[in-house]
Order: C-alpha cells, then sequence, then structure tokens
C-alpha cells in the first residue's frame, strides 16, 4: 500500500532537494542569528551552571 | 517574590555512582577476560557460559550500559536538578527509575552467559526485557521532563538539552530496532531481515554510540567543565550550533558501518557523506570545551577532575577524526572487520567516557560527601594508570588491525593469496592481543586505585542526603527585555523537545523508508528458499554461542575476499535472515560461503577441537554441542513466528516441521556414521545433538545462488513446501 502512495505522488522527486535547502538555510540562518546577537547576550545563560546559592539570592535581592 | 527552599536528592545520586563504579570494575574485568581468550583459548577452560562468543556481549552491554549508564544518570540526577533549581520531580520514579535499570542489568547477566540474546550488537536482550527497558526508560524520561517543567530557572541550560536528546532518541532507537516476533519465553526474530535489519540496527548501533555514549556525556561536558575549571563555557553559541547540527547529522551516519555490504549504494554514499560532515559538530563541540579552559590550564595541572576532563574531551576529538576518516569508503575498506576498530572504539570508551565518569566522580562525592577528596595523588596515579592502559590497549590494536587486514588482501606477484590460510593472519597479530590485554589490565588497576580512593573519601564524610537549596520561584532571565528566536525557544522545553524528534527522525526515515519499500533496493533472487526447520534450530545455536561475534557473513566485492572466501554476497541472499548476522568484525574468516566447502565431520572435529583441523586456532572448542540436545518442542513455534515475520512456510508446516527436522538430522548423522564419525571420543552422535543442526545450517550457507537445489528436497513435506514457495 505504501508503495503505491509513494508511486503516485507527483513530483516526488524534488522532495529531497525541498529538505535539503530547508535544512541548509536554517542552519545559514540560525548562524546569521547567533552573529547578530552578539556575545554578551548569552552571557547570563552561560554563567548558569556557575551560580551557587549566593549569587541566585543576590540576583533575586537586585530585581 | 519569596525564596523557596527546597531539597536535592543526592542518595540516588549517590546510588548511581556506586552502581556504575561497580559494574564498571566487573565490564572490564568481563573484557580482561576475553581478551586473554584471544591469547590462551583454553583458559578458564571450554564452559559454555563463560565461551568468548557468549562473553563478548556481556562485556559490551555491561561497559555500555551498565558503566556508562550508570555514569549518566548519575551526571543528570546531579546536574538537572541544579540547573533547574528544583529537586527532582518524583523522588519514587528515581528510585523505580535506580533499581529498575539495575534489575535490568542483573537480566543480562542471567542472559547472555546461558545464551539469550538475539545477536544484534547492543541490543542483545531479549524481548521481555527489552520491553522492561522501554518502562524504565520512560519512567526516567518522565522524571526529567517533569524538572524541567517545574523547575525555578525560565532558561535551559545547554547542557540539558543534550539530556533531552538523549532521552528522545534512544527511545525511538530502542523501540524501532526491537520489533520482534516473540516465538518463545525468551526467543524471538527479528520483525526485519537481511538487508533492511542490517539498515535498521547499525542506524540504532550507531546512534546508540551518538545518543548514549555521546550527546548525554556532552551535557555532562557543557556542566562539569565550567564547573571544574569555575569560568563559564567558551562560547554559548557554538554550543548552539553544535547542538543542533549534532543531533541532526548524527542519524544519518549508521550505514557506515555497512560499506561495501549488500546495501544499496545511495544509502552507503549518504552514510559516508554525513559522516564526513560530522566532524564539523563533533570538533565545535570539542574545541568549546577545551577552549573553556584558556587561562586555566595551570588549575589542569593540579586537579585530577580537570585532567580526566582534559583528557577525556582530547581523546573525543580522536575518535570522532577517526570516525569520520574511516567511513570513507577506501579506508573503511582496509579498516573493517580489523581490530583497528576495537581499537577506535576503545579509545573513546576508556577516555571519553571513563575519562568523564572519572571527572565526576572524583568531582561530585566529595561535594555529596561535604568533606575533601581522600588523596589527590592517588587520583594523579589513577589518571596516569587510565591513560597508559588506554594507550597500550590501542595502539596495538590499530597496529594489529592494520597488519592483518593487508595481511588478508596480500597477493602474491603471480597472483594468489599470499596468505591464504586466515589463521596466518591471526598468529601474526597475537603478539598485539597480549599488549593489549596489559594495557587493559593497566586500566583496570587504575580504576580500583579510584574506586578505593572514592571510597575512602565518603568514609572520611557523611552523605548530605537531602542537600538544602533556595531559590526564588520563578527566575526570569529576560528581565523584562523582548526576547527572540532561539532565546525564546530555549525556555520553552516541549517545543524544544519536539524539535529536537523532528531533526532525528528525517535522517532515519529518509534512509530507511526506500529501502523497505521499493523493490529495486533488494533484488530477489529466485533460487533462494527459507531455511528448514533443522536449518533453524542450527541458526539459533549460531546465535546462542554468539558466532558472529567473531565471524562474518558478507563478502565484500574485493579480489581479495572472492579470492579467499567465494562469489561476494548479495542483498536477495538475506531476504529470509531473521535477523541478518553480517558481523562487524574476523576475528576468524568469514562464513558466507561455508556451506558446502568441507564434509560434515570436518565441522564436526573442528567444533569439537578446533586444532585439531586447524592447527594454532583461537577458536575456543565447542565439546557441549556434541552432548546436549537441540531443543525441538519449540520448532512449530519458531516456524510459526518466522511465518509472521514473513517467511513463506505454508500454512500448517508447523505441525509437520519436527518430522522434517528428525529426518534431515537422522540423514547428517548417518552420513557421519558411515564416515567412522558415529561416535568421538566415546560420545555417540546421535541425530538429537546441537552439532547436528548446527552441521545443517553451516552447510547451507551462501549455497543457494550455487544452483537450483531444493533445501526441502528428501524431507518428508518437500511437496507442500515446494508449492507454497512457488506461490510466493
Amino acid at each position: 500500500m505504501y508503495k503505491d502512495v509513494l508511486r503516485t505522488m507527483e513530483g516526488i522527486e524534488i522532495f529531497p532537494s525541498i529538505s535539503l535547502i530547508l535544512f541548509f538555510g536554517f542552519f545559514i540562518l540560525l548562524i546569521v542569528y547567533l552573529i547578530r546577537t552578539g556575545k554578551h547576550h548569552w552571557d547570563d545563560v552561560a554563567n548558569l551552571p556557575l551560580e551557587s546559592d549566593e549569587t541566585i539570592n543576590q540576583k533575586f535581592t537586585q530585581s | 517574590m519569596a525564596v523557596d527552599t527546597f531539597h536535592y536528592d543526592n542518595k540516588v545520586v549517590r546510588n548511581f555512582g556506586i552502581a556504575s563504579m561497580t559494574f564498571g570494575i566487573v565490564g572490564f574485568l568481563v573484557g580482561l577476560i576475553i581478551a586473554l581468550k584471544l591469547i590462551y583459548p583454553d583458559f578458564l577452560g571450554f564452559i559454555p557460559e563463560l565461551s568468548y562468543g557468549r562473553l563478548r556481549p556481556l562485556h559490551t552491554n555491561a561497559v555500555i550500559f551498565a558503566f556508562a549508564g550508570n555514569a549518566i544518570f548519575y551526571g543528570v540526577y546531579y546536574s538537572l536538578p541544579r540547573l533547574c533549581k528544583a529537586p527532582m520531580w518524583s523522588p519514587i520514579l528515581s528510585n523505580v527509575h535506580f533499581w529498575g535499570w539495575q534489575a535490568i542489568i542483573l537480566s543480562a547477566v542471567l542472559t547472555l552467559p546461558f545464551g539469550i540474546t538475539t545477536s544484534k550488537e547492543y541490543a542483545e536482550l531479549e524481548w521481555p526485557i527489552d520491553i522492561a527497558i522501554t518502562l524504565v526508560w520512560v519512567i526516567f524520561g518522565v522524571n526529567m521532563i517533569m524538572t524541567i517543567l517545574k523547575r525555578r530557572e525560565k532558561h535551559l541550560y545547554v547542557a540539558i538539552w543534550f539530556y533531552i536528546a538523549t532521552f528522545v532518541t534512544v527511545a525511538v532507537l530502542h523501540v524501532v530496532n526491537s520489533f520482534e516476533m516473540p516465538a518463545t519465553l525468551f526467543k524471538s526474530y527479528s520483525l526485519y531481515a537481511g538487508v533492511q535489519d542490517a539498515l535498521v540496527q547499525w542506524w540504532y548501533g550507531h546512534n546508540a554510540v551518538a545518543f548514549f555514549l555521546t550527546t548525554p556525556f556532552l551535557g555532562i561536558m557543557y556542566y562539569f567543565i565550567p564547573k571544574a575549571a569555575n569560568r563559564p563555557i567558551f562560547s554559548y553559541r557554538l554550543s548552539i550550533v553544535h547542538f543542533w547540527s549534532l543531533i541532526f547529522i548524527y542519524i544519518w551516519a549508521g550505514p557506515h558501518h555497512l560499506l561495501y555490504t549488500s546495501l544499496p549504494g545511495w544509502a552507503q554514499a549518504l552514510g559516508t557523506v554525513f559522516s564526513l560532515m560530522l566532524i564539523a559538530p563533533s570538533w565545535g563541540g570539542m574545541l568549546n570545551g577545551l577552549l573553556t579552559l584558556r587561562g586555566a590550564w595551570d588549575k589542569v595541572r593540579e586537579d585530577p577532575v580537570l585532567k580526566f576532563l582534559v583528557v577525556g574531551v582530547t581523546a573525543y576529538g580522536m575518535v570522532t577524526f577517526e570516525g569520520p576518516m574511516l567511513s570513507i569508503a577506501n579506508v573503511n575498506a582496509i579498516a573493517h572487520y580489523s581490530d583497528y576498530i576495537i581499537g577506535h572504539v576503545h579509545n573513546g570508551a576508556l577516555l571519553w567516557n571513563g575519562g568523564l565518569t572519572f571527572a565526576m566522580l572524583y568531582y561530585i562525592t566529595p561535594r555529596i560527601y561535604k568533606t575533601e577528596l581522600y588523596s589527590v595523588k592517588l587520583a594523579n596515579i589513577h589518571f596516569w594508570f587510565a591513560t597508559m592502559g588506554a594507550i597500550f590497549y590501542v595502539i596495538p590494536m590499530y597496529w594489529g588491525g592494520i597488519t592483518q587486514s593487508l595481511m588478508w588482501k596480500q597477493f602474491t606477484a603471480d597472483g594468489f593469496l599470499q596468505y591464504p590460510n586466515f589463521l596466518e593472519t591471526v598468529v601474526q597479530i597475537i603478539p598485539m592481543y597480549a599488549l593489549r590485554a596489559f594495557g587493559g589490565s593497566l586500566f583496570i588497576v587504575g580504576a580500583l586505585f579510584g574506586v578505593y580512593n572514592i571510597a575512602k573519601t565518603a568514609m572520611s564524610g557523611k552523605l548530605n542526603a537531602d542537600e538544602k537549596a533556595q531559590a526564588p520561584a520563578l527566575i526570569d532571565p529576560t528581565d523584562g527585555h523582548e526576547e527572540k528566536w532561539h532565546r525564546k525557544l530555549e525556555g520553552r522545553p516541549l517545543k524544544f523537545t519536539l524539535l529536537v524528534v523532528v531533526a532525528i527522525l528525517i535522517g532515519g526515515i529518509v534512509e530507511y523508508m526506500p529501502t523497505a519499500l521499493i523493490d529495486s533496493n533488494i533484488p530477489t533472487i529466485e533460487s533462494v528458499k527459507p531455511y528448514t526447520p533443522l536449518e533453524v534450530a542450527g541458526r539459533d545455536i549460531y546465535i546462542a554461542e554468539g558466532c558472529n561475534n567473531c565471524h562474518s557473513q558478507m563478502i565484500r566485492p574485493f579480489r581479495s575476499e572472492t579470492e579467499r572466501y567465494g562469489e561476494y554476497s548479495k542483498a536477495g541472499e538475506f531476504v529470509y535472515d531473521h535477523p541478518f548476522l553480517w558481523g562487524s568484525k574476523r576475528t576468524g574468516p568469514d562464513l558466507h560461503r561455508i556451506g558446502g566447502k568441507y564434509p560434515d565431520s570436518w565441522h564436526l572435529r573442528h567444533m569439537y577441537d578446533p586444532n585439531s583441523t586447524s592447527p594454532g586456532s583461537i577458536m575456543p572448542a565447542y565439546t557441549w554441542l556434541l552432548k546436549k540436545e537441540t531443543d525441538v518442542e519449540s520448532i512449530p513455534n519458531k516456524i510459526n513466528a518466522l511465518r509472521t515475520v514473513g517467511v513463506p512456510y505454508a500454512e500448517g508446516y508447523d505441525d509437520i516441521a519436527i518430522r522434517d527436522f528428525k529426518a534431515q538430522a537422522e540423514q547428517i548423522a548417518d552420513g557421519l556414521k558411515e564416515n567412522g564419525f558415529g561416535e568421538v571420543e566415546g560420545i555417540k552422535i546421535t541425530s538429537d545433538k546441537e552439532i547436528i543442526a548446527l552441521i545443517a545450517y553451516l552447510q547451507r550457507l551462501g549455497i543457494d545462488i550455487k544452483g537450483n537445489n531444493d533445501p526441502f528436497e528428501g524431507l518428508p513435506s518437500n511437496a507442500r513446501m515446494g508449492a507454497n514457495i512457488k506461490e510466493n
């Protein structure tokens, strides 16, 4: 049954090309986005593992 | 805004740590035993439960799922609550997960040495255990996802992404690769056959490496390197690219385990291309880990935790360079089936997985016991034993693997094989096997120092079972300003998980669907027929004894292989092979065309005492096959199960299969008797013995394409079977 479905799809050969472009596009956009956000945009999250109880409390009292 | 007070469960962390160390030592020792068996085949005598073919899967399962598996949970249960600022969602599920996982390990110990195995590498456990694994894995996943949903830190740190990817991908891999039809309580047949089974198995096998031995450890790297070095990861932005590219690309790379096999060429090509691309995310991750230590390298000199982390990540870099190189077809042609691959995986296992595990143990233990490490000096000694042990393991394997492979391929000036006797190429590298056992021993001694050190550390403190922590109810990292795209996504675990699922499904679907659905990918061969009941039983014995751990059944289309073994293997020859038995290493020769090569009596003598037919052989003797009776009663169930997965046995054939079984067994036993082999050293060779079934199977291997012989000819059911096969 599945075989017939695949065979009857029109223009199925273009599907792999579309997928390739989609995924290539995704990674290009991701990189452009990351470059545009800049390094320091991520400083706080990069420091998440380093937070001890004291720094959390500090953050809390600041906000 | 109020501050919540809560407690981290350090007890379950400790338990996973103890389990990892305990099973680690056991798994390493089993490894050493089988390494010694390759040097001294009669080491520990010829006890069925301790034979090489049965112990090797126990070794791989123990180190992957018991040592590394428990280490993963050790790292996750420690870091995840701390990154989420919330305890694990359910302490009950944590405990059920812990004990459930240990029960699965125990069941592996109680089945694999007894020949209860599916033969699919790293998925050897039989169907009831497969179900248990699924349940325990879901419990782990639910506990993890719920913890994430109940977190007090809005942002998900990169380590958590890797944990999520691990959970969902391993679930998908395990379920899809474990589709099997039970024949009895401890025996099942893979739903897939031949080429398709191989493709699914290595999609699973490769991604077991990717999503069990890599992604969780990368999560661990992203948490523990910053912790140990006390500085944030080198580039958070790089980690985002690293994560998505790694999980997307990895899933495609499986077919590089099947280069030059009967797998369709386009699938092999995809495997190669994606494996080559994989070097980018792998090295991106490795460099991200190592560059985190910029300005902190002085600490590496002092701190054993950092030493293990640095060597671990460096080994990861080496292995992930090697992997893509080995996926290039002409490199693969030399390295595949050889011990080079064993060296390659141990480089990763001993230093990357082992290194990160011991780094965690040295980091976490003093903290949860509120004490100091018992001896930094001893930890440093352990470090050097581990590193030197790995070097002494890996280099001889590289050397021996390439030496043997080149010997397999060497021709004389006249165009004959230079080493036509396979055994010559084995004997040549036995010194390398000895060096490997030495290296492995060093590694184990180091690990024992480690266990002693950790135990002394624990004893010098007191477990802080419920570690108190405080955090505001939910910290919003955005602090009022608007979030964009990926940053936003990192605060939305369910959407994130969904995207991970999409990314990992694509590769598998694109590679598998056409192979399964489009007929021209597996050209059928008319003369290829199903196995007779006796051959099915023999095949099951081949699987139970783990013959596939040393013998391949896949002749690649090289002159050096067709000269040595015969006609290369065709996809259509394996359509009734549930599961496929292509193997992945040749400690012994390929067996795909062994059928008809030697008389039955040769096989009888060879199995009883390999040295009698092949002087110097390191194959163990299988004396028990001459004494043990073949399981006849399950034959109808097996025939039924095989019919269910697609082998065209006629309806009702299961009722008369035993008659066929007995008739064929009598023929073989009579033939042996006529040639003076009715008895071997006092053991009567009767038709009900396992050796008879095994001989039937071995003599059937690879002969179908040689002509139109009917395997059912001369058996009581001949007419009915023949009619049915024509229909199909």
